[in-house]
């Protein structure tokens, strides 16, 4: 009877001490990675799955550009998704919703500074992009055959894989770098 | 040795014949075979035509897809260029299952406002691997 208890208490601590060992390695964990969305958010490459999910008909744009909220949004109405059908497969869905809100872009930072709505769906109509690209003509962008349309970031930005839109780094189709 | 190299002989034709058949089946056939123990009794390609050039309420295939599987087409309402659907003249298509079930579902629904039978599928997808 005595060495079952004992063996019972021995059992219980250790339990204890593992589950301990266990919530301490998983809080240090997510503060990493809390750390890492704030430095690397507009730094990192975008995978290739996500590239291979949502570039398939359009840039894969990169999280950054809009807030969490928006795109749990987005990804909740796939079905209907700007005139089109863009639904994913669950565990697809599942990845990529994942990528995106883990890697969202804050209020108040980059594109999403004055911001007039809490989740808005379309990047160009946030004010800061509008305020952004307000120089051009449209001869430039929407006029422009090898642009067509203020969505195509890619067709005049040359690095927005890294999130990045540099002025030095634009090259617009027919009229050549951006000079400000 | 001679012992060795006969093994290592018979391991590399195994290693081939099963990196042949990963590289070589086709998912085309394989999500046509899991459609048939689905239920469908017979694929027809004729029907699969039928339906790729069939008018759902303002909306066809071959809006985006244009009329020859063998040509590149156009989407209707974003203008992405979309590439032929013909396994002949491109290579990629039909080599990708998830790809498939997942294009059968946006393009049913935004097609013919409702997701395709299991039977559709398959008389679509006999069609488009002949041409």
């Amino acid at each position: 009877m005595h060495t079952v208890v004992t063996r019972g208490r021995w059992l219980v601590a250790c339990g204890l001490l593992m589950s301990g060992i266990y919530f301490g390695v998983s809080a240090l964990g997510s503060v990493a990675t809390a750390s890492d969305q704030a430095t690397m958010a507009m730094k990192g490459p975008v995978p290739a799955g996500y590239a291979r999910t949502c570039g398939e008909c359009h840039m894969a744009y990169p999280p950054v550009l809009l807030p969490a909220k928006s795109w749990e949004t987005l990804m909740a109405g796939l079905e209907y998704h700007f005139d089109d059908n863009a639904e994913l497969l669950p565990d697809e869905h599942a990845k990529v919703l994942k990528y995106l809100i883990s890697h969202a872009g804050f209020e108040g930072q980059g594109l999403l500074q004055k911001m007039q709505t809490k989740a808005p769906l379309r990047i160009t109509q946030l004010p800061e992009f509008r305020h952004e690209h307000d120089e051009l003509s449209a001869a430039m962008t929407t006029g422009n055959p090898d642009v067509i349309s203020m969505s195509n970031c890619d067709a005049c930005n040359q690095d927005t894989a890294l999130a990045r839109f540099e002025e030095e780094m634009i090259d617009i189709p027919g009229f050549g770098p951006w000079e400000d | 040795m001679i012992t060795a190299n006969r093994l290592s002989l018979t391991f590399g034709c195994i290693g081939i014949l099963l990196l042949g058949g990963s590289v070589f089946a086709a998912p085309a056939d394989d999500l046509l075979n899991t459609y048939l123990q689905q239920g469908v009794n017979t694929a027809s390609a004729e029907a699969g035509k039928t339906l790729w050039f069939t008018d759902f309420d303002g909306r066809r295939c071959t809006d985006c897809h244009g009329d020859a599987p063998v040509d590149a087409g156009k989407h209707v309402r974003t203008a992405k260029h979309i590439d032929p659907m013909a396994p002949s003249v491109n290579a990629l298509r039909l080599t990708d299952e998830k790809k498939i079930e997942k294009w059968f579902l946006r393009n049913c629904k935004w097609t013919l406002k409702r997701e395709c039978s299991l039977q559709e599928k398959a008389d679509v997808l006999v069609w488009l691997k002949e041409q």
